[in-house]
């Protein structure tokens, strides 16, 4: 613009310095960095427990990478917070914290997955797969009503009650609005993922410290004729035991999360819910993103929906295929009419558009004992569709005239 | 140095069958369109207090949001300080309460303001003193530490001034600063501007309670659905003149009160007194003499100068009545 040359130059004002932003910044550097550890360093992981499995055990080296990793994080979000985001991001975690609708989630979370120990007695067999069943499919359920919900009320809120109005008129553009709520908003759904993890990780250890073949070895010594004997005081024994494995299954949990594969957890378990994180990524923007322009019942339906459309991504893109097939055969080497081209490629068009939330899914493989493979592609692609997804909100939210 | 100009400010609402408005996103269905500003043109000079006048509906909050970026103008344009709207450094120099502020119901005084001043990307240590500073001003240090949740709506719009002046503002724009106060508050609120002005702020405020405006402002522009009926100082506006005397008797018989009544314009009959209203000087004194010829008591004598809300009513109704 010529006029700029005629604008008054506007004396300079007194700023934060970096040191007040560190500590939100570590905040999230950590939980970031250490919540996509093991899909950062799964396949190394899994290469060296094939070569030695007691090389997993924690090193000097993975402490290294665990704080390059960490690092990394950190370098991005402070690229991303050098504006205001990480304050608003702050703000809206506290507002989720002290909402106690999240709490419920979170209760009915804990009590389901507790319940799950005392349902696998009533398998026949495989109880391990009947805990990490209801455990996988809680957390994504939960982390899902989670994201809605508080996807949608916490950006709503803002507009509804007008605090907008004085955010907008600080020294805060509107996109770092934005972000700072989509960050906020995933910072809460990251710690609600992390506390049923916790507590997904102690009922699987603990399941496995208490096993009836390790109680058996609890139980019975063998004596000096070479026979099996019950030792004195079973009863003692046994809930001496139980305590010292409450214990040590929450150490080994808390290990867990922090993405150390101790225990009876997995490296592939740890990646299964580090993908749980980044469905719930892609989710999240999509509440964001409706609810900066919509009501908020109608981007809950729109989100909800999208996320089923969104974990039956492969069968649409299947059906297209199947359409494709069947109309090739019936034009019978002639020409395909164009209503069939038009459904075929509708199809593709709509697999292309909804979030592609199946190949982020390794549940079914983990259930089946299958070898977990998460395509680095899938992990690029969450990404880049979340950025989309918010660059969209981003635009209408820029023009947008606040009610 | 202007603070703030307008250029042919404009802004038509296009509400959509949603009930919603998206800036350029816009369903053409059963539109519903609502000229909220016609062609608004002024500016406010450096260290003056300047008030947007007006009834409801008049376009008074709708200029206030388009110069603060919360809705863009159809029309137009608008500068702060010498500087396009949307001007961060300028943001960081501007203070601004909102109509009926309502704050994070979820968070303390003090955590509000501080979450507001870090906005600002204030050093920690100046935003607490600042705080403390801020809270006594508004007189709400005793109700740092409670949720916002508790506030009164009076409360709300003290916190409300402290987070407009929380950046030590150059220019602060107040919407409706006064109301929901009680008369004590509205005047708390009046001297907060004044002292304002003698530290070289700018103010910008608007106002439907004309006599609190009228106390304060140095010029004033009156709004009518959506158009600019006047603007400059207040001496200008209102005529110096005296235009009616106010003449307060008692202890008169009624059929002498009939001379006095004789060349008054109006007259109001209470228990014992009477108002009599004149217009000329003359009249009054020679009402004063006769009164107490006849034995009567002269309880007041009023001389009556133009109030802005005298003005207002006339200019608004001559106004509609052109339009209607």
């Amino acid at each position: 613009m010529s006029d700029n040359a005629t604008l008054p130059t506007l004396e300079k004002l007194e700023v934060a310095s970096w040191r007040d932003k560190i500590f939100p910044l570590a905040l999230w550097a950590i939980i970031l960095g250490l919540l996509f550890r093991p899909l950062l360093w799964n396949d190394w992981l899994q290469i060296k427990a094939a070569i030695n499995p007691a090389a997993l055990s924690y090193s000097w080296k993975l402490l290294g990478m665990d704080i390059l990793c960490v690092g990394i994080v950190f370098v991005v979000l402070y690229w991303l917070i050098l504006g205001r985001i990480g304050f608003i991001a702050l703000n809206t975690f506290r507002e989720a914290v002290r909402n106690r609708i999240l709490y419920f989630i979170l209760f009915f979370a804990i009590v389901l997955m507790m319940a799950s120990g005392v349902v696998k007695e009533l398998a026949i067999s495989a109880s391990t797969r009947i805990v990490t069943d209801i455990g996988l499919t809680s957390i994504s359920f939960f982390g899902l009503m989670a994201a809605v919900f508080a996807g949608i009320s916490l950006v709503y809120n803002e507009l509804e009650r007008k605090t907008i109005y004085t955010i907008v008129s600080k020294p805060v553009h509107r996109y770092q609005f934005l972000l700072g709520k989509y960050f906020g908003l995933l910072l809460t759904i990251y710690v609600i993922v992390a506390i049923m993890s916790l507590f997904f990780f102690l009922v699987f250890n603990y399941q496995a410290n208490t096993s009836d073949e390790v109680l058996e070895k609890v139980l019975y010594a063998t004596n000096t004729s070479g026979q099996m004997q019950m030792v004195d005081h079973p009863g003692l024994v046994k809930a001496v035991f139980l305590l010292k494995a409450v214990v040590k299954s929450f150490g080994q949990s808390v290990g867990n999360l922090f993405g150390f594969a101790t225990g009876a957890v997995s490296p592939n378990l740890l990646v299964a819910i580090a993908l749980i994180g980044l469905r719930l990524m892609i989710v999240t923007a999509i509440a964001v993103f409706f609810s900066s322009f919509s009501t908020p019942a109608l981007s809950a339906v729109f989100t909800v929906m999208l996320f089923m459309a969104g974990t039956l991504n492969e069968d649409i893109l299947r059906f297209g295929m199947h359409l494709r097939e069947t109309a090739i055969k019936e034009a019978a080497g002639a020409a395909i009419p164009l209503a069939a081209y038009i459904k075929v490629n509708l199809a593709y068009l709509a697999a292309l558009v909804v979030p592609n939330l199946d190949s982020l899914d390794v549940n079914s493989e983990i259930l089946h004992g299958d070898k977990v493979n998460v395509w680095r592609f899938s992990v690029l692609y969450a990404f880049s569709y979340t950025g989309i997804v918010l660059l969209g909100a981003i635009l209408i939210f820029r023009k947008r005239n606040f009610k | 140095m202007k603070v703030v100009e307008t250029f042919g400010l404009s802004k038509t609402y296009v509400q959509d069958v949603l009930g919603t408005e998206y800036g350029r996103i816009k369903f053409r269905l059963r539109n519903r369109k609502v000229d909220a500003l016609k062609d608004l043109s002024f500016s406010v000079e450096q260290g003056e207090i300047f008030g947007l006048l007006g009834p409801n509906g008049a376009g008074k909050t709708t200029t206030i949001k388009i110069l603060m970026g919360i809705h863009f103008a159809s029309r137009g344009t608008a500068t702060l300080m010498g500087r396009p709207l949307g001007d961060l450094e300028v943001k960081r120099r501007i203070g601004f309460l909102p109509e009926n502020p309502y704050f994070y119901d979820y968070l303390k005084g003090y955590e509000f303001l501080q979450y507001y001043g870090q906005l600002y990307g204030m050093p920690k240590r100046r935003l607490n003193a600042r705080i403390e500073e801020l809270l006594d001003l508004v007189g709400l240090s005793h109700a740092a530490n409670l949720p916002l949740k508790g506030y009164s709506k009076g409360m709300n719009q003290r916190i409300g001034l402290a987070q407009s002046l929380l950046n030590d503002p150059q220019l602060v724009i107040l919407d409706e600063p006064q109301s929901g106060l009680d008369p004590l508050g509205r005047k708390e609120v009046r001297d907060i501007i004044l002292k304002l002005k003698e530290e070289g702020r700018t103010v910008l405020f608007s106002s439907h309670i004309l006599s609190d405006a009228e106390m304060i402002c140095d010029r004033v522009a009156i709004l009518f659905k959506g158009e600019l009926i006047n603007i400059g100082r207040m001496n200008e506006l209102l005529s110096a003149k005296t235009y009616q005397y106010e003449l307060i008797v008692s202890g008169l018989q009624a059929d002498k009160m009939d001379a006095l009544k004789k060349g008054a314009s109006k007259v109001l009959d209470a228990n014992h007194e009477s108002m009599l209203i004149y217009t000329e000087e003359a009249q009054a004194q020679e009402a004063i003499r006769t009164a107490i010829q006849h034995g009567g008591a002269i309880r007041s004598l009023t001389p009556r100068t133009e109030t802005l809300e005298e003005y207002f009513i006339r200019n608004v109704k001559k106004g509609g009545e052109k339009r209607a």
